[in-house]
């Protein structure tokens, strides 16, 4: 079942002579449950591509389907409950919420639709990271290893139909990168989760089934590794 | 989210809740003020009414009886109906009508006296006492907008408020857009972070704005008992009580809450509709969209100047509401001073040192003739009283021939240029306005200007403004007509036929004192009672009222002039219907009034000064976050704390020294036109210029601007830019 696909994205920034396009035409399709790397140098037009993925930017041209909806055709509110609901996202600094505890990040996306969660499954993802003795922890209180768990367990509270990742390991040392991408592997195979990472190391994309590579803002080559 | 969110943010950021709760508590207090001191010259001014007119809020005056009182007294919405003896005269009798409902009174008054029996009665309204209370005519199709304007005072200090707390919401907002954009990403709707941002604020602001406005309330009654005690010693003024209202308190509160909440509406709707990703990468360090030169300042300041010139422009949107806000303070307060001081000059030369020596109390005795006024005696006799002149002016026409004219004025262009053209038989038509002087007074004055002192004739101001050889400011004079002519035959103004020739005792240049404004291109003619009552009746012509100036040694003070006034006031309006004036009081009512508006367009000044001083505050307080990574930029390339404070430094001098440098070419050329305009001696001007007070709200710009960037850079200074450095790429 395709959860997504990409026809002809192009993204331009800038106007006149300081014009630059990002991203050239991307084509691209993804399988429910699938786990997909995305590589590319610096300035390739991954990271372009991920943030339109996560409808918090807009492709200048072409169409992005998530679970059958046209995410260009939502406005900031559809958008944002849509990426609330459907779409998991995980930055390379965290990004978590200063002031809110390790818990209260993570149920951050249901507690905005007023939602109380499925405990089994909360408590599942927290035993699955390693974060049960962290719940009452600010963020300060954690290391990067430990704030990335946290971020990749709100990414995941909400069974998005899929999660992107950006660079999710450029912050960490070896351990905690194997860790993290380890743990993605696992929420993929256990939890059916369909996963795009952006990365540019090429170690780290040989952990998923698909690696995409982009250069210049076009996709130049996709192979599947399982 | 409030809960899960704005709690915890509260809790751990006490700093930044501080100044969102010390500017609603500003902003409550200022309102609650404002509203205080309102409703109490509001109460003031209705109780000086009442005092001065009575409570009376309907009059109905005609022969009325006792079943005709009965049954107004028996009119549904009539409270009470009295006889007022003191208002009645003869058999009109005047009825002060109090009614339940005064809204309705403009229906009700006609329908009871449509029900009297008497037919010649007449309605009075108390028009003034009604508008107090915003009851207008119905058929007035122009009524006084009293409510309109408090309510538009209340708007543009709301308004006011909204720009200068603004910054508060807008700072502690803008420090966690980062956070917002988190929010953003994983779902959080604008709608939802604007009301997290709207409960934020109305959390932080309950107890300010109650604060505020109990505050407010304190400092109105404390201002009342000031003004009492400065204006305890002015004639007639009645002590103001403090007064308040329920209804007052809940209206404050509404208003400085909404005050609060649109305040904070502003930056919580820019900030709710950032897209996530600017708000995640933070977008808010400075940034130049094209390049911009600086040449000014790297010519006076090298590199520093042209980096703190680039900084300055990257930053023109944020410190618009500064730029404009300190140009228009200083500007306004500065043309405002001279303005006053220019118009203080004016009144001076034309009013106050003109009638120095011309009187120290006027009566004006209103629709009475000079021939019917029996006082002149008694006002003689009274102590204090040195000279005592009663007059009325009058107006009557002269056919002139050309050959009357004097030499200078035919130079001047003669009687066409100030008469227009001549009747058929060749003679211009003159204007002559007549002052009719009680005899003594005449007899005094035909002394004063060498004149054999007689009652037979006419003394003639013969005099005319030599317009083309001096100014309005300092006038010069010729002869109107030749002085050989000895009679004059005035003629009534609205009846041709009527003429009567009276002698001419002398022609004279100087005009009695009295307190009067003569016509440029008139023949002014003094004329003495007893003459004028043998010519009355065929130049009529004359004003309703009488006057009398009344001068006292002419070193009187206020106390003096006071118990003067009030002794020939008690002598006076046993008889007649009179108005005084004293030159003292009035001089110091003038000064007041000149005081107040100093005041009032002062404190606007004051209150726009306070807003870009505000924006420059927020602006450098953001510094920061803003700033950190140009800073560590700087640093990385080699530029020392010195060097930087340096660049703030100019930063700051442009700041405040651009408003001064555009104010003061602008104010020396408002002062030339107006010194020219007014024909006032420009040294005059300079001699009492307000350089001192322009100075001081000048040096206060400064000080202020330069506290703001000490502050803002000393933090920005001592945070670790290293660090910022090393993490270069998290933003």
């Amino acid at each position: 079942m395709e959860i997504l696909r990409c026809d002809g994205i192009e993204k331009v920034f800038g106007k006149g002579d300081s014009k630059v396009a990002a991203l050239n035409g991307i084509d691209l399709s993804v399988e429910k449950g699938e786990f997909v790397a995305v590589i590319g140098a610096s300035g390739s037009g991954k990271s372009t591509l991920l943030h339109i993925l996560g409808s918090v930017d807009k492709p200048t041209r072409g169409t992005v389907m998530i679970d059958g909806v046209d995410i260009g055709e939502l406005n900031a509110t559809d958008a944002a409950i849509f990426r609330r609901r459907k779409v998991g996202l995980v930055y390379q600094f965290y990004n978590l919420i200063p002031t809110l505890t390790a818990e209260k990040n993570i149920l951050m996306p249901m507690m905005l639709d007023k939602r109380k969660p499925d405990q089994a499954y909360f408590e599942k993802i927290i035993s699955t990271l390693g974060l049960e003795n962290k719940m009452e922890s600010l963020p300060s209180q954690l290391s990067g290893g430990q704030q990335q768990r946290v971020a990749i367990a709100r990414s995941l509270i909400y069974r998005p139909a899929i999660l992107l990742a950006d660079e999710p390991t450029g912050n960490l040392d070896q351990k905690n990168s194997k860790e993290i991408i380890d743990l993605l592997k696992l929420s993929n195979r256990n939890l059916k989760q369909t996963i795009l990472l952006i990365t540019h190391d090429e170690k780290v994309a040989l952990e998923a089934d698909r690696i995409v590579t982009i250069e210049d803002g076009r996709i130049i080559s996709d192979q599947k590794r399982r | 989210m409030w809960k899960d969110y704005s709690k915890s943010y509260i809790k751990n950021n006490p700093a930044s809740s501080m100044s969102v709760m010390a500017a609603a508590l500003v902003a409550a207090m200022f309102l609650s003020l404002l509203c205080s001191i309102g409703y109490n010259f509001w109460i003031y001014d209705i109780e000086n009414i009442v005092l001065e007119e009575g409570d009376w809020q309907g009059r109905i005056v005609g022969r009325i009886d006792e079943n005709d009182l009965k049954m107004i007294q028996n009119f549904a919405n009539v409270e009470k109906a009295v006889a007022d003896q003191e208002a009645s005269e003869k058999e009109d009798i005047v009825i002060d009508i109090y009614f339940q409902n005064a809204r309705t009174i403009y229906r009700d008054l006609p329908l009871i006296v449509e029900q009297l029996a008497s037919e010649n009665a007449s309605i009075q309204y108390h028009e003034l006492l009604l508008s107090r209370y915003f009851i207008h005519d119905p058929q007035d199709d122009d009524p006084p907008l009293l409510l309109a304007v408090y309510l538009g005072i209340l708007m543009i200090a709301a308004v006011s408020l909204i720009l200068v707390i603004r910054n508060s919401f807008e700072l502690s907002m803008n420090a966690r857009i980062h956070q917002f954009g988190i929010l953003s990403s994983i779902g959080a709707t604008p709608r939802q972070i604007r009301i997290c941002l709207l409960q934020e604020a109305l959390a932080l602001s309950v107890m300010p704005i109650l604060i505020g406005s109990f505050l407010g309330i304190v400092i109105g009654c404390g201002l009342l008992e000031v003004i009492n005690i400065s204006a305890g010693d002015a004639g007639g003024r009645h002590q103001a009580v403090f007064q308040y209202h329920a209804f007052l308190f809940a209206a404050t509160f509404f208003l400085s809450a909404m005050t609060v909440l649109f305040s904070a509406w502003i930056p919580a709707r820019n900030l709710s509709r950032m897209t996530p990703l600017e708000a995640i990468r933070n977008a808010d360090s400075l940034q130049l969209k094209k390049r911009k030169h600086s040449r000014i300042l790297s010519v006076l300041f090298g590199m520093k100047g042209e980096l703190a010139g680039n900084a300055l422009k990257a930053q023109k949107k944020a410190l618009r509401i500064s730029s404009i806000s300190l140009l228009l303070s200083f500007l306004g307060f500065s043309i405002m001073l001279c303005f006053t001081t220019l118009s203080g000059i004016s009144t001076r030369y034309t009013y106050f040192e003109r009638y120095q020596d011309a009187w120290d109390v006027m009566i004006t005795v209103k629709d009475t003739a000079i021939s019917d006024f029996g006082l002149t005696e008694a006002l003689q006799k009274v102590s204090g009283a040195e000279v005592v002149t009663v007059y009325q002016k009058a107006e009557a026409l002269e056919l002139l021939p050309e050959d009357w004219q004097s030499d200078e004025l035919t130079k001047l262009g003669g009687l066409h240029a100030v008469a227009g053209k001549a009747n058929e038989d060749g003679r211009f038509c003159v204007e002559i306005p007549i002052i009719v002087l009680d005899d003594a007074s005449f007899l005094a004055y035909c002394s004063r200007i060498g004149t054999a002192p007689s009652l037979d004739g006419a003394v003639v101001l013969n005099q005319i403004w030599d317009s083309v050889n001096s100014n309005f400011r300092y006038k010069e004079y010729v002869p109107f007509v030749k002085d050989d002519i000895r009679k004059t035959a005035l003629r009534n103004i609205n009846a041709d036929d009527q003429e009567i020739e009276i002698p001419v005792l002398s022609y004279t240049q100087t005009a009695p004192i009295l307190r009067e404004e003569y016509e440029n291109y008139a023949l002014v003619h003094f004329i003495p009672l007893a003459m004028w009552r043998e010519i009355s009746e065929t130049i009529g012509g004359l004003e309703s009222d009488s006057s009398i100036r009344i001068f006292s040694a002419g070193d009187a003070d206020l106390a003096d002039l006071n118990a003067l006034e009030k002794e020939v006031v008690q002598i006076l309006e046993q008889e007649y219907e009179i108005e005084s004036e004293n030159r003292v009081q009035e001089k110091l009512s003038n000064d007041s009034m000149i005081q107040g508006m100093i005041m009032i367009l002062g404190a606007f000044c004051v209150l726009l000064a306070i807003i870009g001083i505000s924006n420059v505050f927020s602006n450098t307080l953001g510094f920061l976050r803003q700033r950190k990574r140009e800073f560590a930029q700087y640093m990385s390339i080699g530029l020392t704390p010195q060097e930087m404070r340096k660049m703030f430094c100019i930063e700051a001098f442009v700041i405040a020294g651009k408003p001064l440098l555009i104010t003061m070419p602008l104010t020396v050329l408002f002062v030339q036109f107006a010194v020219t305009a007014s024909y006032l001696d420009p040294m005059v001007f300079w001699k009492e210029a307000p350089v001192l007070p322009i100075l001081i709200f000048a040096a206060a710009i400064v000080f202020f601007v330069a506290l703001a960037y000490y502050i803002g850079g000393k933090r920005l200074l001592q945070c670790d830019l290293n660090e910022t450095l090393r993490n270069d790429a998290l933003v």
